[in-house]
């Protein structure tokens, strides 16, 4: 990660500034703690960039799932109640004797009649709801974080 | 437990189910497939007309279910039974026997007591002729309704 390095670099260019204080104190003002503060100011940058990021990421993939979600439950509540999946699923339910004489006939004409392309269109459009929520509370809640500071406190 | 060994175990358990997904797809696209084939080479023989239906107006769809239907009874014969598919709207013939279990919203019944116009849910193997050789047949409630916009049941005689 850029910051580890760059800190890193800073320390020791700090200590070398301690290092070569003694024989170049006229051509050297700088106080002591300014690279860690510089350094800390652009860790701070870079995480906010990161949040900005991470917050048009998520606000987009959510947009887009959630205005998606009607069409995608329409279309799969719609394939679902004309394939009759519904029915088969609770005839093997409802008769365990017969679904257990003849179980192989029963899973694949309930495989047959399952709506795929219509629970994967469901299935993708939750994963990615659920994920850009998800996104909200990663490490810590940052992008929370990043809202609550951003537009209550300075807007608020 | 390391972390490390989480991520393995996680990433061959998701590759198990997609080989497992992938399998069980293939091996119902293949009945699916060799059932359609059968069923249109034997549509003139159970329905009549010409073997690819009178205008030419056989199912769009590639593939019909072969294991199981759910659809409307069209006709009662002495052996089999036609039902039209509300999935694939597809007719198929169902044949029956002594061994075929009939279940209704009353109980156990028998195959006679199937009616034209009764939904039912057939669970079946198809034969090398197209059909489907019924193990299992429920007759749904009259109200049941999980219909295709297009399909309108047909009402009792």
């Amino acid at each position: 990660m850029l910051p580890k390095v760059l800190y890193q670099g800073a320390k020791n260019r700090q200590i070398s500034y301690y290092v070569q204080e003694p024989m170049s104190k006229e051509l050297d003002p700088c106080p002591p703690g300014l690279f860690d503060r510089i350094i800390l100011t652009i860790k701070k940058e870079q995480e906010l960039r990161q949040s900005r990021r991470l917050l048009f990421l998520c606000i987009s993939m959510l947009g887009v799932s959630l205005s998606f979600l009607p069409f995608s439950a329409t279309y799969f509540f719609t394939e679902w109640r004309a394939s009759g999946s519904f029915y088969f699923i609770s005839s093997a339910l409802e008769n365990i004797s017969i679904f257990s004489a003849h179980w192989q006939e029963f899973m694949i004409s309930i495989f047959e009649v399952l709506p795929v392309a219509a629970i994967i269109a469901l299935a993708v459009n939750v994963v990615i709801a659920l994920f850009a929520i998800k996104l909200f509370f990663h490490r810590d809640g940052l992008l929370i974080k990043y809202i609550k500071h951003n537009l209550i406190l300075h807007h608020g | 437990m390391d972390k490390n060994l989480k991520w393995i175990i996680a990433g061959i358990a998701l590759f198990i189910i997609i080989v497992l997904t992938f399998t069980m797809g293939v091996l119902v696209g293949q009945e699916r497939a060799q059932f359609s084939f059968r069923w249109a080479e034997n549509y003139h023989r159970v329905f009549g007309g010409p073997p690819r239906g009178l205008l030419g107006n056989l199912p769009a769809r590639s593939f019909i279910n072969g294991h199981g239907l759910f659809g409307s009874v069209v006709s009662i014969d002495k052996s089999d039974i036609i039902v039209k598919d509300h999935d694939d709207e597809a007719e198929k013939d169902v044949v029956y026997s002594s061994q075929t279990s009939v279940v209704s919203p009353h109980g156990t019944v028998q195959v006679s007591d199937i009616k034209i116009g009764d939904i039912v849910v057939v669970i079946g193997s198809p034969d090398d002729q197209g059909r489907i050789n019924a193990t299992f047949i429920r007759i749904l409630p009259p109200n049941t309704p999980s219909l295709r916009p297009s399909i309108v049941p047909l009402m009792p005689s």
